[in-house]
């Protein structure tokens, strides 16, 4: 099923995180720089484990990859607007998880042309936007937030702080009561020892 | 879902600064400490970059074609009277400056976006966190200009150091400076490749000038004081005011191997009124006239040589004209005055 012979015809099996497996073709496979590295000359017994994505994900990345097989090789980044009509519907189809997964996918595997366009997607997203707009598109937290988090940070500190201060006071405690038994021992020992010596003088 | 930027890994960081337009990347590294050192770590060039310097507002421009001098805007800095704070954010740039500002994305006249930021004061701290803000993002070009209003002279220790200038242009054709800012100013900035001045500097030059071409649209008197501390190559003056004792001078300095060594040529034209008698200029020295089977009759001066503007080449045969040898390397150079105009061109071996 998976050789090290390269041609075209050539299907490899592919396994996604739920375990499920399907086949890719060489050439589109042959699109990822890792798959390259890994599997290219050695080949592969059995299914290839990308077992970080689920198959959704990568089925959508290896479509892209079959598409793109009698493309000219890729030269740097292309201009959205240079896009084709199924490029475009290829990126529109998706929905924000799902694109999310496919950048971290396509980055894992490697494949240079989909993970640039990705990117400029987002770039694209961020165009035009003020600052405050910006952290609204990427999800970063406000300075109120921010402020906020320090807040609770620094209270859970201080009640940790709290808790390792009170740890160590009843760990100085426990000391002191375990030294305490075995003093009494040796001191009861010594009364009852006195005790019977006194005892068999007497007698 | 959120598209939480910071959440991807390093290389799609980088690839999405990189497919950003510069102006939003600096936007980007104003956002937040994290996207600061991700737009540091993407390490994106940029081509040569001019810095703008006025009172009220500065820009900071890169080159994008240098040949016809063409430019794009990424940064633009304006004081305003009163800043509105509605959208108006602490912002935080450099090692001491934070203050309140408004800061956009902006279209300029040409379609292109770039970063505008409104704050009520431009002072030395925002100026030097904001150089060192952009120094930090982005690996600069080993050549940039640096265009400066002369009003700015006056403050001059206050201000950055800009790295890499090599292209000065100080603004301000009505206005009029002291040649010791001048000199502080310029002392800061050696090994230039072009220094053009426009405002009139008053006082004498004590320190040598070594850009390779010099413009001054008002050289008056000054002019004389610059071309004896000259060390460059080219120089293109107007309005000059100078005597024919001092040319004199100067081609014997010339002639004699006591300066000038690097000297090609010089355009100038006088004040009004204000002509040169060419035999006076060439008094007691050792001349030549015009002599074709010596050299040729026009000399040419390129546009770049002339900071963009066109010459036609130069007549250097009729009777206004005279050639003069250097004595250490037997270099001829052909000097010529007429109304209002005095050139001196030194000729190489191959013409």
């Amino acid at each position: 099923m998976t050789s090290p012979a390269s041609s075209s015809e050539v299907k490899y099996l592919i396994e996604s995180s739920e375990g499920n497996t399907f086949d890719v073709s060489g050439a589109a496979l042959r699109q990822s720089n890792t798959f390259n590295a890994m599997f290219l000359n050695i080949g592969a017994d059995g299914p290839i484990p990308f077992t970080d994505y689920n198959e959704a994900t990568l089925k959508k990345v290896f479509e892209y990859c079959e598409h793109s097989v009698n493309e000219e090789n890729y030269s740097g980044p292309k201009h959205q607007d240079d896009l084709s009509k199924w490029d475009l519907n290829f990126f529109n189809e998706m929905d924000q998880k799902m694109f999310i997964d496919v950048i971290n996918a396509s980055n894992f595997l490697d494949i240079e042309r989909l993970t640039s366009y990705c990117c400029e997607r987002i770039a694209r997203m961020l165009r035009g936007k003020n600052t405050q707009e910006m952290i609204k598109v990427i999800t970063l937290p406000t300075a109120e937030e921010l402020e906020a988090k320090q807040k609770v940070e620094e209270k859970k500190a201080a009640a940790a702080k709290k808790v390792a201060e009170k740890a160590a006071e009843t760990a100085e405690k426990t000391e002191t009561l375990e030294e305490l038994p075995v003093q009494q021992l040796v001191q009861t020992t010594r009364n009852k020892l006195t005790r019977k010596y006194l005892s068999f003088s007497n007698e | 879902m959120p598209l939480k930027f910071l959440s991807f890994p390093n290389l799609i960081q980088e690839y999405i600064l990189k497919n950003m337009e510069l102006c939003e990347v600096f936007m980007m590294s104003l956002v937040s400490k994290k996207t600061k050192y991700c737009s540091i770590r993407a390490r994106i060039k940029i081509p040569k970059i001019l810095f703008n310097i006025r009172k009220k507002a500065q820009s900071i421009r890169i080159g994008i074609d240098e040949k016809k001098m063409k430019t794009k805007t990424i940064i633009r800095l304006w004081e305003v009277r009163k800043l509105k704070t509605r959208r108006a954010v602490r912002i935080k740039i450099g090692d001491d400056f934070e203050d309140l500002a408004k800061i956009r994305s902006q279209e300029s006249q040409t379609n292109e976006q770039l970063c505008l930021i409104k704050v009520e004061c431009i002072d030395e701290t925002l100026m030097k966190g904001l150089y060192d803000h952009f120094k930090s993002l982005f690996c600069e070009s080993k050549s940039n200009s640096l265009w400066m209003e002369t009003s700015m002279l006056f403050s001059i220790e206050k201000l950055p150091i800009y790295e890499n200038v090599d292209k000065i242009f100080l603004t301000g054709e009505s206005e009029s400076a002291d040649a010791k800012d001048f000199e502080s100013f310029i002392t800061r900035y050696p090994n230039l490749d072009s220094l053009r001045i426009q405002p009139e500097i008053i006082g004498e030059l004590d320190v040598v000038i070594d850009a390779q071409k010099v413009r001054l649209t008002n050289a008056g008197k000054f002019g004389t004081s610059l071309l004896e501390k000259f060390d460059g190559r080219h120089l293109l003056f107007s309005k000059w005011i100078v005597e024919e004792k001092q040319l004199n001078e100067f081609i014997k300095k010339w002639m004699k191997g006591e300066g000038y060594h690097n000297l090609e040529t010089i355009q100038a034209t006088l004040i009004l009124n204000w002509n040169i008698r060419m035999d006076d200029v060439v008094n007691e020295l050792e001349t030549e006239r015009f002599d074709r089977t010596k050299r040729p009759e026009h000399f040419n001066i390129d546009n770049e040589t002339l900071f963009g503007f066109y010459s036609p080449p130069v007549s250097f045969a009729g009777n206004d004209t005279y050639d003069v040898i250097r004595e250490s390397d037997g270099k001829r150079a052909s000097v010529r005055a007429s109304t209002n105009s005095f050139w001196f061109a030194v000729w190489n071996a191959g013409f």
